[in-house]
């Protein structure tokens, strides 16, 4: 993910903010992270057929089709597994990124600025605490001991008593140098994820250093009473905490790639591995054996663990998955309210960090149906094709109809998809004009029958002819608009700069 | 700027895709004087995007377009040593 400057007032002088931005976004003229969602190159070729896509990242094409699709698990009933409860805005401008269910009718939301606390009951924020860039990025609740704690990236981990309504932030620990990642709270204790410094072990009330578990990275973390999951760049390891101030490792298993966050409960883990989908890693003893390898539509960067169900925030969707027929599968996907980036679950009810949002999700995991998952728009420029994917996420089988407007086609119209199966669809836009073209999908997605997938259409590459362009046009000192042409400039050199005017 | 370039004649002008209040809100507070254009029909997505990478943003986005309306620089970077010296390249400066 590209990090594009901060300078939109170029010719104001505006000064850079050097910051990074988290994970996923990208720092806009406005000085602001936004979201930016991840868009499948549309001039990459077709992946050949490749393994069966429930055990790879997101394939673009999973091969042959089958000649009769499995019906649905005996043990459910076709419908729509998620229903939406609420998404809340507060007054404020918050960007939220991490939650903590709290399993009284509360849940902790951590904000890029900030924190805030949800009441699940009247869906309405209790509390917004705003304090500028000081970012939450990840948090956990240990609910026996009555302690939340957010990590920070670069500073300490902060400490709630959650005795209060609102919590009050009680403390702060750092017995390290150095960034942090993903926090995990049991026990009495926190896990702090430090990169290449391991995982630190600590006491969650007075903050003082238990253990160093010493990994070559540690990204994400998971914690129970008595074990330590740690994951990182390439590696998961688990850990026995029967004495604390002394973990030892117990097993290992290797990652396709860096996790993100991390979830554990009874000896099952579930792992958030960005673009790589979600992992359920189950503990047998002395050996780690994955359960699944599940892609997701959209970067998978929270997890949840809430019994036998799973959730995941994947940016533009929340997932929902069980384990059916002994097997971890989705059973289905809902729309983000905004930008899904963590979750958390309890008793069926989720509650996600959807960036400007906090939302509730109820789960119904007696049911599943087919899950279309598509891009949520394309570029695309009309020099060439492009190709897109068609997944079925769910445990049904699709049918899938695709129909153009003008100027655009696309390849094949009519799609049929199995559980588990992805397919290649071309997309020609040569006929069509510059702009935002669509393409209307019908399918028997019970939530999303028909969608209108935008497609933008590009031609003002460098060294092309750039478009006739006739804007209305603010001039300093006149109340009305006045009309700008690029043809009454022809001969001159044009330089036109976008920006946010905030 | 029009201290960074000379040699040519140069029409420089920014764009929002932001509502007129929005837009002279922030020209009025700010104080700054250039013509700005209403994007409203998001000509901004008529860039190719191949070109581009990634990023959907409407900003930052920097668009040089030439005497004979050809398009010259493109870029969802904002550097402004880059757009002077291509600028001043393009003004035979």
């Amino acid at each position: 993910m590209r990090v594009a400057s901060r300078c939109a007032l170029l010719l104001l002088g505006t000064s850079c903010a050097p910051d990074p931005c988290p994970p996923g976004s990208t720092r806009w003229a406005d000085d602001l992270c936004h979201l930016v969602p991840e868009v499948p190159d549309p001039a990459a070729p077709p992946a050949p057929d490749s393994a069966p896509p429930r055990d790879t990242g997101s394939p673009l094409d999973s091969g042959e089709a089958a000649a009769d699709c499995a019906p649905l698990p005996a043990s459910l009933v076709h419908g729509d597994p998620i229903t939406p409860v609420a998404s809340v805005e507060t007054d404020v401008f918050m960007e939220y990124l991490d939650v903590a269910h709290l399993g009284d009718g509360r849940a902790l939301l951590g904000a890029n600025n900030g924190w805030s606390v949800l009441d699940l009951s009247t869906h309405t924020f209790s509390h917004v605490e705003h304090v500028g860039a000081r970012s939450v990025y990840r948090l956990a609740a240990d609910l026996p001991a009555g302690l939340a704690y957010g990590g920070t990236q670069s500073r300490a981990l902060y400490v709630w008593d959650l005795a209060d309504d609102p919590p009050v932030l009680i403390g702060e620990h750092r017995p390290w140098v150095g960034w942090h990642g993903d926090v995990a709270a049991a026990g009495g204790r926190v896990l702090v994820a430090a990169g290449d410094e391991g995982a630190f072990l600590l006491d969650g009330r007075s903050g003082s250093l238990l253990s160093t578990l010493a990994e070559p990275t540690a990204t994400a973390v998971a914690l129970t009473d008595t074990r330590a999951w740690v994951a990182g760049q390439d590696t998961l390891a688990l850990y026995d905490l029967t004495d604390p101030t002394r973990p030892y490792r117990t097993a290992t298993l290797a990652l396709p790639t860096r996790a993100v966050d991390a979830d554990a409960h009874d000896g099952r883990l579930v792992l958030a591995l960005g673009g790589h989908g979600v992992m359920v890693v189950d503990d047998l003893g002395d050996t780690l054996a994955v359960a699944a390898h599940l892609s997701t539509d959209g970067p998978a960067y929270g997890v949840a663990l809430d019994g036998d169900r799973f959730w995941a925030a994947t940016w533009g969707q929340v997932s929902l998955g069980a384990t059916v027929d002994g097997v971890p599968q989705w059973l289905g996907d809902e729309p983000a309210g905004s930008i899904a980036l963590g979750v958390d679950a309890a008793d069926g009810t989720a509650v996600v960090a959807d960036w400007l949002l906090g939302s509730v999700l109820q789960s119904d995991r007696t049911r599943s149906s087919g899950e279309l998952r598509l891009p949520d728009q394309l570029h695309v420029s009309s020099a060439h094709p492009a190709v897109f994917s068609l997944e079925n996420g769910g445990l049904e089988a699709l049918e899938v109809r695709l129909e153009p407007t003008a100027g655009l086609t696309v390849e094949p119209e009519v799609v049929e998809l199995c559980p588990g199966e992805s397919r290649v669809v071309s997309l020609d836009a040569g006929a069509a004009d510059p702009g935002v073209a669509h393409v209307a999908v019908r399918s028997g997605d019970v939530d999303e029958p028909e969608i209108s997938l935008a497609v933008a259409v590009g031609t003002g590459g460098v060294g092309s002819v750039h478009r006739e362009v006739t804007l209305p046009a603010v001039v300093a000192g006149r109340s009305e608009t006045e009309v700008w042409s690029l043809a009454d400039h022809a001969g001159e050199l044009v330089y036109i700069a976008w920006f946010a005017p905030s | 700027m029009s201290d960074a370039i000379s040699g040519g004649r140069l029409t420089a002008v920014l764009a929002s895709p932001d509502p007129e209040p929005t837009v002279r809100t922030f020209l009025e507070e700010h104080e700054v004087p250039m013509t700005t254009l209403l994007d409203t029909g998001g000509v901004y997505r008529s860039y190719d995007r191949d070109e581009l990478g990634e990023s959907e943003a409407p900003y930052p986005l920097h668009v040089v377009i030439d005497g004979e309306g050809v398009v010259r620089y493109l870029s969802t970077e904002s550097d402004p040593a880059e757009v002077v010296a291509e600028l001043t390249r393009l003004l035979g400066g």
